[in-house]
């Protein structure tokens, strides 16, 4: 339940004017100056443990886990990831699942796991700004799955994979905007497909995944623009999405139906 | 009997008919491990080999193709053996399971088979018939705890399997232990086929990519060759680490034993992929490796588990990416500790004998008391 936006070579109170619609209003805003520009993180009032955290040069933002899958449980502390940071530097939040985010209080960049729930898109009447509410999504390229073959890989056989490591779900929680779009990603209503699990937490599990993860260009869109818009919707409902689907250890089996086997 | 029936003379040595797909020259765990057996024991038993690998022929090993040349090859073979009063018939692939008992059938002789690991989970209705055969034999014999449990699930009585670890000398030379600390960033290697996923080199990658960064990491090598060279050349780019990683493709034993004794630690990342129904059998690469004296970090999954000795080697969750550079941090950071284990996989690595192994599957294979036909009929169901 975090939201966040930088923007390049503006003041906090200009970017505060540009998305002040945009910013849930159970959220605590925080905004700072900063030499290239500005920050801003709003979260909600009622989030335990704390979403977002600065250490050094850095904002960390998010629900980190341990888990493989990106699953709710078990979480991680900010101050783990910050940890590492400073070990390893700024790839170290790869090395995270579920919804996170480290953006360098130096530059402005922002650095975001693999699964790029939290990553960034700059709003397409300013380009100066980055939130986690654009439109499309500037996904981290060392995410993006190579085509690969890999002899009798299945996509329903991978669908199983991941949910053999689903928690129980419960209810659907349906991410309707009356405002917008739906979220349809072939011939399913992916904001639909939501569900609730412990806490807060949602996950998203849409009914013809293996159709979308086999489809390069679908699978495409649901990281740079689908899930994105689940993820800001759960964030404005005060719930926070994890999509196991979009995880490392999907991310880099994905290709591997994507190209005929070696003669 | 009268004396004027005299039987005609038997063999005094023992004889075996082997059935098998793969087999030397071919590279990989399985022909290495079926054609060591043969050559290990030929001084207890007298094998005859039937397979549909290529290669030269000889008085021993019977060529063929497909599984009408195999069925063909050993049904030839049914006088010679025959002939002996200890004979045996071993399937060195579970799917020959069939073959393997109509010869056994008509020669009288007991059937057992030796398993691997991913052919037990069949992906075909004529594999899993195939698999049904097992329930029949005389010994089911694995090469880890792992594929144990697997042939149990398919409903063979635990009473009639055993696992032996598939624990071969390697054929490099063997750098000496421990091996100096050069100053910079750990040598990372890997040996394995780049053939399947489950082999799961992007997860050792991408931990290469964090721990370059701040120099833990100087060089990771992966040695073997596959048709996935290309997509992992195209990973190694996205990674931005053509700098610090390199794949070398197929090495000999010479070029091996150089690029392991200029390495610190040896990885072995396989996991259990569903999505493939792919996994690994044993892992030799990873006594390999400590057999050059190299700690080695070791996905926690099916048959790799067995090869591993908690005194050189440290096992991690093969798919969690942070314990991955975890625990390739921890052993950079403590260099006494990468040193001892060191010295302690070397050590391993001596005591490693191929004939012993070999030894030890020919006497699970054998097992106990040789079945009659009477007990293939009850073990059927038939009385």
């Amino acid at each position: 339940m975090v939201w966040a936006a930088t923007a390049d070579a503006m003041s906090p109170a200009e970017l505060l004017c540009r998305v002040a619609s945009q910013i849930p209003a159970s959220h605590d805003v925080t905004l700072r100056h900063e030499p290239w520009g500005c920050w801003l993180v709003a979260a909600s009032r009622s989030s335990t443990p704390a979403q977002w955290l600065t250490s050094g040069r850095w904002l960390v933002i998010g629900s980190p886990t341990t888990s493989v899958y990106g699953l709710p449980e078990p979480s991680l502390p900010l101050a783990e990831v910050v940890e590492r940071i400073g070990r390893f530097g700024p790839r170290a939040v790869t090395l995270f699942s579920g919804p996170v985010a480290a953006i360098s209080l130096d530059s402005g960049e922002w650095h975001c796991a693999l699964n790029g729930l939290l990553a960034p898109g700059r709003l397409p009447d300013d380009r100066r700004i980055s939130t986690l509410s654009a439109p499309v999504r500037d996904l981290p390229p060392e995410a993006r799955p190579v085509d690969d073959h890999s002899p009798a890989f299945s996509y329903q056989r991978l669908v199983g994979e991941i949910a053999e490591h689903l928690p129980e779900l419960g209810p659907r929680f349906e991410l309707h905007d009356p405002t917008a779009h739906d979220v349809v990603l072939g011939d399913r209503l992916w904001s639909s497909d939501v569900f609730e699990v412990a806490g807060d937490a949602l996950v998203s599990w849409p009914s013809n995944l293996s159709d979308v993860l086999a489809d390069p260009v679908l699978f495409d869109r649901a990281r740079s623009r689908s899930v994105p818009e689940l993820v800001w919707r759960a964030e404005r409902a005060g719930r926070t999405l994890y999509a196991p689907f979009l995880e490392r250890v999907v991310l880099d089996q994905v290709g591997f139906g994507r190209r005929r086997a070696a003669s | 009997m009268t004396s004027s029936q005299t039987p005609p003379a038997r063999a005094v040595h023992p004889r075996a008919v082997l059935l098998t797909i793969d087999y030397t020259p071919q590279t990989g765990g399985q022909p290495l491990l079926v054609s060591s057996i043969i050559n290990s024991t030929s001084d207890m038993i007298d094998w005859c080999v039937v397979t549909a690998a290529p290669g030269p022929e000889t008085p021993q090993v019977v060529r063929t193709n497909g599984y009408l040349g195999l069925a063909r090859a050993a049904w030839g073979l049914r006088d010679w053996l025959a002939a002996a009063d200890d004979r045996l018939v071993v399937s060195g692939h579970v799917y020959l399971g069939p073959l393997a008992h109509a010869v056994g059938l008509a020669t009288r002789s007991a059937v057992s088979t030796l398993c691997y690991g991913r052919e037990l989970v069949p992906a075909r209705m004529v594999q899993r018939l195939a698999l049904a055969t097992m329930r029949l034999d005389h010994r089911v014999v694995t090469i880890s705890s792992n594929s144990e449990r697997l042939v149990h699930g398919l409903g063979v009585d635990p009473s009639r399997t055993e696992w032996v670890g598939c624990e071969l000398r390697p054929q490099f030379a063997s750098a000496t232990a421990p091996r100096p600390s050069g100053g910079a960033g750990l040598r990372l290697v890997t040996i394995t086929r780049l053939a399947e996923g489950y082999k799961n080199l992007e997860v050792t990658l991408r931990a290469v990519a964090v721990l370059v960064a701040d120099g833990t990491v100087d060089h990771y090598t992966i040695v073997g060759d596959g048709p996935r060279m290309e997509p992992l050349r195209e990973r190694v780019a996205q990674l931005d680490l053509d700098d610090h990683v390199t794949l070398t493709g197929r090495l000999d034993n010479d070029a091996l034993g150089l690029v392991l004794a200029g390495s610190d630690i040896g990885l072995f990342s396989s996991r259990n992929s569903q999505a493939e129904g792919g996994f690994e059998g044993f892992g030799i690469a990873v006594q390999e490796l400590a057999a050059a004296g190299l700690p080695v970090i070791v996905g926690n999954a099916a048959g790799a588990s067995d090869a591993v000795r908690p005194d050189w080697g440290t096992l991690v969750d093969p798919d969690n990416l942070l314990d991955w550079v975890d625990a390739i941090s921890a052993l950079a950071q403590d260099e006494p500790e990468r040193r001892r284990r060191s010295q302690s996989a070397f050590d391993f690595g001596q005591c490693l004998d191929t004939s012993i192994t070999a030894r030890a599957y020919l006497d699970a294979l054998r097992g106990g008391p040789t079945p009659t036909p009477i007990d293939r009929r009850k073990l059927m169901g038939i009385f």
